[in-house]
Formats: structure tokens, C-alpha cells, sequence
């Protein structure tokens, strides 16, 4: 990965400071250039691993100064110090959209936990001013149902990672990347053409498809919509969810959770997951296979964000 | 997800390869750590095969940003991330993988963190006729798969799956990966015996696991008939059943043993003996009346 140009970005409302291309992110306004960056990226050096972790995988580590270390071998380390800075030690190979696939996904899921953000397991649709949350574990279906109601007159928000922000008394989204992960079939559904499917990763079937993107400023969240799949579903099926005990715990809502309340955000997570519980209408849509069931599934969720449940 | 300090369970594995008589010894199990009770084939909880959402809520990555050998490279760290987390002692988990290192070497299923496994073994012939009901596809090619060393399950690759990524190898493969592995105690258990005698089968099985109820020949003969094949195909036709294929007609099809012989036309007969007629001798799954061509 070769530096160039700092350039500002603006990355799930803050605004990041890059020292390299990231075409999915919305650029920050040039107007508003002047001024410090709140995180910043920079390549540099990175620990190995962390001293005494306060929580370990493979993959990602936590230490008990809230600091951070995200390494994928192939791709490179991404040192979290402070939710201020991300340090960059791209691995020798590693493809530019492969930092940048690891860095808005994980990476930006544990530095927004460490802003003390509320990031959510879900992507974002804005339709008719109004968002639309579609969260739930991977497989479920949030990317392509999310670019299916593109198709119909929405606007993309946020793909596998959004905000919750309810300090100011409402509930809203913020978004984050104006793209689309998606897979083959996926991309043969809405046929999207070959030049417009960039790679994710090498050796991988997932592409990034832009979409037509909602503006990057905070929405009022209307419809929180929790995908779930079951082979027992003939149909799909959409139900409104009510009351605390339906949304307690938010596992699988809430982005890497466990990390989240590690990094102390215990309180910030009940009070945003309180406030929509409470503000926002919340449905379950529980499909077969949504590659199979996506017209109906998109027209259950139109119908819902319309004219009610 | 991993936190210092904690100690954890063992693993039983109830390894088979697809279609040979796992769900059915899985349910008799699940009746029988309730005391031989009524099993409801779709409550959701034990010895489910390993899926996306464990290894993330574990990795704390987005495992659809990973390539599969970056997911391959760290399953027996997982095997042993879960076991460590877990509050129970006896972990039963249902696996269709054949017994599989890493590149690294390391086994995917470590020894460690397993108490052993009960491996299930079926007639391959009755396996073929299953398998292709199962997988929606004729018995010319559920018999091709069965010989194919580089068979897989759950594999993405136009979208993305729920499971993990579980290679099969071939049948025989399969069978000689799990037997002949070495590292961990293994019982087999033949799909036919659990016909012949299912009470008995299930309570070597759970004497195996070490299971509590294992010297209860009344509670292992009640989970015998709580989970015989007519009472979970009935709960099917009633209700469904969530780990039925989207592909599939049904799940609990048809549970006999000797069917192959009978359906499978004499090429596909002679050309699985051919394929695995060694393994085969071995479990005592004698030859058909097919012939050589």
C-alpha cells in the first residue's frame, strides 16, 4: 500500500483523516477542511500483539487500556490506541481494497465502540427521509435485502455497520459506506455488471457494489427490522416486536458486543437500546433463503415502513 | 470470545458423514438427558454443527471478510475458544467434516478439549439414495460426491452460508479419517445396529460420553422410543423441520436400512463397491448381487 495525499473522509458522522484512498467512504466537504481530523489513520508500525490482553482472539485484541489490535495475517495490523488514531502495518501483498474491506468492517466496528458509539450488526436504507435498520447475523441477508429496496426507491445508508445515536432525546442513524458487500448470486440477482463488482479480498466471491447513496448525515430511525432465517418459514413472515424482553439482550444487534461492554460501553448500549425500544416501531421478518424470497421480503418491509404493522 | 481465566468443557463428538443416522442418535441423546422425555425435533440448543455466528461472537471478526483458508487456519483455536467459555462439562456437537488438519498441521477437532467421538456409519448404498434426496440432486451424482475427495458442505462461494465450511472428503475417506485418526477414543456405531436395537446402541453410546443416564436401560429404551424415525418424521410432517436443506422434499424421508440395494440401479451399485468396497469389508457391508460389469 503506497501513501498519497492526506484526504478527509467523513466515517459514520466523524470525521477520519486517511493517508490513502478509501473510494467507499463519502469524502468530507471541502469547505469544512480546515480543523483536526477526530481519528486519524496513519501507516506505521504496530505492536506484534498486546502485553496482558484484557481479551484475545485470533484475531482481534483488547487490552485494558482500551486500546486495541486487529490483525488479519494476510491483510495487515491495525493498532487502536486510543479511538483517536488507527496505526496501519499493511502486510507485504496486501491489496488496497483488502486494508480497506478489514478497516470499515471489524476495525470500525471496535474504534466505534472505543468513540463510545453505539455501532450496530446491520445495514441502513433511507426512504422517504426516514431510516431503515436491517440487522441480524451474518447470512441473513441484511446486504442484499438492503440493495434490493435501493431498487425500489431507496437510498443506502449503511452495509453491515451502522450508528444508533439517541443523545439527543430521538433516535437516529448514521451511516456509514455508500457500498454494497455483496455475493455472486446476489450480484446476478440485481444484475449488476462485471465492472461495477469490486474485489473485497483476493480469492474471495464478496464484492463491493456502489449504490445510489443516502446523504451522510444522521436519519431518524422509523423501522428497525430484525432478520432471522428458518427453514420452518414457508413464507415470510413479518411480526411486530414489542416490549423490552424482545429486544434484551440486543446480542446480534449490537456490533461485537461482548467487546463493546469491555470497553465499558455497557451504559451507552442500554440507554440507545432503551430509547429505540421505546421511539421505534420494530418488526421481525423471518425468511427460507432470501435469495429466494426477496420480492416478497422487500414488499412486507415497504408495506411496514408505509403504512404500519 | 476468549477471557483469561476460565475453564471450561469437553467436546463429544457425534461425527458421521451426511445422511447416515447423526440427527436420529442426536435426538435419542437429547431425550435422553431429559430423562427419556418426548424430544421436540426443532427445539434449538444442542450438538448444532459450528456456524458463522459462533466464530464471530468468539473471533470478535467479521468472518465474511475472511478468506476460507484464514477460516480453516483457526478452527481449533474456535473448538477450543468454545469449550473454554462454556459452563457445561460435556459439549455434544453434531460434525460432518472428516477428521481434517490444518495447513499448520494441528487438528481441527483437538484432541484436548474432546472427550472422543461417536462416529456413525451407514451402509453407503442407503447413504446414496439419502444423500440425493438431501441434496436435490439424481443418485448418479450423490454417488459422484460420495467419491470425491474434495467434497464439501457449506462452501461459499456464490453466497454466503451459515455454517462454516465442512469438508467431507469421500465416503471412504470419511470414514477412515474418523476411525483411523488416532488421537482421540472413537466409537462407531452402525446406522443398521441402531435399527436392530436403538435402546442399546444409545446406551453404549451414552456410556461412552459418560453420560449419567447410560446404566438406565428404562430411560435409554424410552428415549429409544421418543425418537424412533416414524415419531420424528410425524413432528416433520406436522411442523417442519429447521435443518431440513431448502432443496430437500423432507428430511426424515424414509430411515431404512437396505434401501440402496434395492433402488440404486447395478452400475451405481457396482461403482460404489468399486469406490469404497474396501471400507465397506471392513464395517461388514457385504457386496450387492450387481455383478461385474
Amino acid at each position: 500500500m503506497n501513501a498519497s495525499s492526506l484526504q478527509d473522509f467523513i466515517f459514520f458522522g466523524s470525521r477520519l483523516r486517511a493517508p490513502f484512498p478509501l473510494p467507499s467512504l463519502p469524502v468530507w466537504p471541502v469547505s469544512a477542511a480546515e480543523g483536526a481530523p477526530d481519528v486519524e489513520i496513519r501507516l506505521g508500525e504496530t505492536p506484534a500483539s498486546l502485553a496482558d490482553p484484557l481479551w484475545s482472539s485470533p484475531f482481534v485484541q483488547v487490552g485494558k487500556d482500551r486500546s486495541a489490535l486487529i490483525n488479519v495475517a494476510a491483510v495487515g495490523r491495525f493498532w487502536l490506541p486510543d479511538g483517536g488514531r488507527v496505526i496501519v502495518q499493511p502486510s507485504q501483498g496486501a491489496q488496497d481494497f483488502e486494508v480497506e474491506t478489514i478497516l470499515l468492517g471489524t476495525v470500525a466496528g471496535i474504534l466505534l465502540h472505543q468513540r463510545s458509539r453505539l455501532p450496530l450488526h446491520a445495514s441502513c436504507v433511507v426512504l422517504d427521509g426516514r431510516a431503515i435498520v436491517l440487522s441480524g447475523s451474518s447470512a441473513s441477508g441484511k446486504s442484499l435485502l438492503a440493495a434490493a429496496l435501493v431498487r425500489r426507491g431507496a437510498r443506502l445508508a449503511a452495509d453491515d455497520l451502522c450508528v444508533l445515536d439517541a443523545s439527543g432525546g430521538s433516535v437516529q442513524v448514521i451511516g456509514g459506506t455508500g457500498q454494497a458487500r455483496l455475493w455472486p448470486d446476489a450480484m446476478n440477482w440485481l444484475e449488476t455488471p462485471p465492472e461495477l463488482r469490486l474485489p473485497t479480498r483476493s480469492g474471495h466471491g464478496k464484492c463491493a457494489v456502489s449504490m445510489i447513496a443516502a446523504e451522510a448525515h444522521p436519519w431518524p430511525l422509523h423501522l428497525l427490522v430484525r432478520l432471522g432465517v428458518s427453514n420452518l418459514a414457508a413464507e415470510p413472515t413479518l411480526e411486530r416486536q414489542q416490549g423490552l424482553g424482545s429486544i434484551f439482550p440486543p446480542d446480534g444487534l449490537v456490533y461485537q458486543r461482548e467487546i463493546g461492554q469491555l470497553l465499558g460501553n455497557a451504559g451507552i448500549e442500554f440507554s440507545g437500546i432503551t430509547a429505540l425500544a421505546r421511539q421505534v416501531t420494530r418488526v421481525s421478518l423471518t425468511h427460507r433463503a432470501i435469495i429466494n424470497s426477496l420480492d416478497p421480503c422487500v414488499e412486507l418491509i415497504l408495506r411496514a415502513a408505509r403504512e404500519g404493522v | 470470545m476468549t477471557q483469561s481465566g476460565t475453564t471450561g468443557a469437553l467436546f463429544g463428538w457425534l461425527a458421521s458423514y451426511p445422511k447416515s443416522g447423526n440427527t436420529w442418535m442426536r435426538m435419542m441423546l437429547r431425550s435422553l438427558r431429559q430423562g427419556g422425555g418426548p424430544v421436540d425435533i426443532n427445539e434449538s440448543g444442542d450438538a448444532h454443527i459450528l456456524n458463522r455466528a459462533e466464530f464471530e461472537e468468539h473471533f470478535g471478526v467479521e468472518s465474511s471478510d475472511l478468506t476460507q483458508s484464514e477460516i480453516d487456519a483457526v478452527r481449533p483455536e474456535l473448538h477450543r475458544a468454545i469449550a473454554r467459555a462454556s459452563t457445561e462439562t460435556l459439549l455434544l456437537r453434531k460434525v460432518h467434516d472428516r477428521y481434517w488438519r490444518t495447513a499448520a498441521g494441528e487438528p481441527v477437532f483437538p484432541p484436548e478439549v474432546s472427550r472422543g467421538a461417536v462416529y456413525i456409519v451407514r451402509d453407503p448404498r442407503d447413504v446414496a439414495v439419502s444423500y440425493a434426496y438431501h441434496c436435490d440432486v439424481d443418485f448418479e451424482e450423490s454417488v459422484r460426491r460420495m467419491g470425491d475427495s474434495a467434497e464439501m458442505m457449506a462452501r461459499s462461494v456464490k453466497r454466503t452460508t451459515i455454517q462454516l465450511c465442512q469438508p467431507l472428503g469421500s465416503w471412504s475417506e470419511h470414514v477412515i479419517s474418523w476411525l483411523d485418526g488416532g488421537e482421540m477414543p472413537v466409537l462407531l456405531v452402525r446406522y443398521e445396529d441402531m435399527h436392530a436395537d436403538a435402546a442399546g446402541e444409545l446406551a453404549r453410546v451414552a456410556r461412552f460420553l459418560g453420560l449419567p443416564e447410560a446404566d438406565d436401560a428404562e430411560a435409554c429404551a424410552r428415549a429409544a422410543a421418543a425418537a424412533r424415525f416414524s415419531n420424528l418424521r410425524g413432528q416433520e410432517e406436522e411442523a417442519g423441520f429447521s435443518e431440513k436443506p431448502v432443496k430437500a422434499a423432507r428430511f426424515f424421508r424414509n430411515g431404512r436400512a437396505g434401501e440402496g440395494k434395492e433402488v440404486l440401479p447395478p452400475s451405481l451399485l457396482r461403482k460404489i463397491e468399486a469406490d469404497h468396497g474396501v471400507v465397506m469389508e471392513r464395517l461388514g457391508y457385504g457386496p450387492s448381487n450387481a455383478g461385474v460389469s
